[in-house]
């Protein structure tokens, strides 16, 4: 199957994108296929129940926005796009996880925590009363973590 | 030597600790389906050396036990133990692992609390699914779904 985006293709020309991913849906190319190379160029995409693909992409709202030292910090911490996975989002925060969710369970949703607790059984407590779906779940250790493991015997 | 195509690629996940020191770890997020169909996402570390997958055994509730030593017991031996470790085994459980849904053995274990991962993605049934290719150099993991 020939790839129906190019190093050349603009992924932030929405009109070009949709005909490029129309073109290649009517040739002989397997659903699978397509989403594949949707999924290889980081584009997000959904199928909906009726069977039709949705696909996620962004608009240039305004060029020169910040200035580029202003815009490190405003990417930080909460400001980062819902892209961001939860797991992602936890290794980059872990500073401030830990300061703020010591020792407790959360659970989250894309870079969002919506519901913490001391013990899991509470969290999923609160994940059923508030019908939250498919939580990304982890505690966050009050103590030191210890990143390197090994495989061995201690005291020989 | 047959080619290995890959169809998938997962980066590791990188922390940076206060002392400047960065450790990355190839960390699979999987989703458990409970009995009553809900869906948890776990973050599990993909670990070639565990024969089992398997999870803090604080997640028993997840698994809908009253307890997390209701399994067969097993002894396993572990990184950094000096004893072989108590663990429960429970089979069955259904995992969803790149879009697979495979009924496969977990073991509850206590183990160390990490923020990144809350158990080990293990080889037993969950591994022959897939083709896995390890690319330390530039910190991914390559998967196929079609070994």
């Amino acid at each position: 199957m020939k790839p129906f985006m190019s190093e050349t293709t603009s992924v932030a020309d929405p009109t070009r994108m949709k005909k490029l991913i129309e073109s290649t849906i009517t040739s002989t190319s397997r659903p699978e296929d397509v989403l594949e190379q949707l999924r290889s160029c980081g584009i997000e995409w959904h199928i909906t129940e009726r069977g039709a693909l949705w696909i996620k992409y962004w608009q240039i709202g305004a060029e020169d926005f910040v200035p580029v030292e202003h815009a490190a910090a405003l990417q930080e911490g909460e400001k980062m796009t819902p892209e961001v996975t939860a797991l992602e989002w936890v290794s980059r925060n872990l500073d401030i996880l830990r300061l703020r969710y010591p020792g407790k369970w959360v659970a989250l949703q894309g870079s969002k925590i919506v519901a913490e607790a001391d013990d899991l059984s509470a969290l999923m407590i609160q994940v059923k009363e508030r019908s939250i779906e498919q939580p990304f779940v982890t505690q966050i250790p009050a103590e030191k973590v210890v990143w390197t493991t090994t495989y061995a015997i201690q005291g020989l | 030597m047959p080619s290995k195509d890959f169809e998938r690629t997962v980066q590791f996940q990188s922390v940076t600790t206060p002392t400047g020191e960065v450790f990355s770890f190839p960390i699979i997020t999987v989703t458990l389906v409970q009995g009553n169909g809900n869906r948890v996402s776990l973050p599990l570390l993909f670990d070639t050396g565990a024969s089992v997958t398997s999870l803090r055994r604080d997640l028993y509730t997840l698994l809908g036990l009253a307890s997390w030593d209701a399994g067969k017991k097993i002894q396993s031996a572990t990184a950094g133990g000096d004893a072989p470790a108590d663990s429960y085994r429970y089979d069955g459980i259904i995992l969803e692992v790149f879009g697979k849904l495979l009924s496969c053995p977990v073991h509850l274990i206590q183990m160390p609390q990490n923020p990144l991962f809350v158990g080990l993605l293990g080889r037993e049934t969950i591994f022959q699914e897939f083709g896995f290719g390890f690319w330390e150099s530039t910190k991914e993991l390559h998967v196929t779904s079609t070994p």
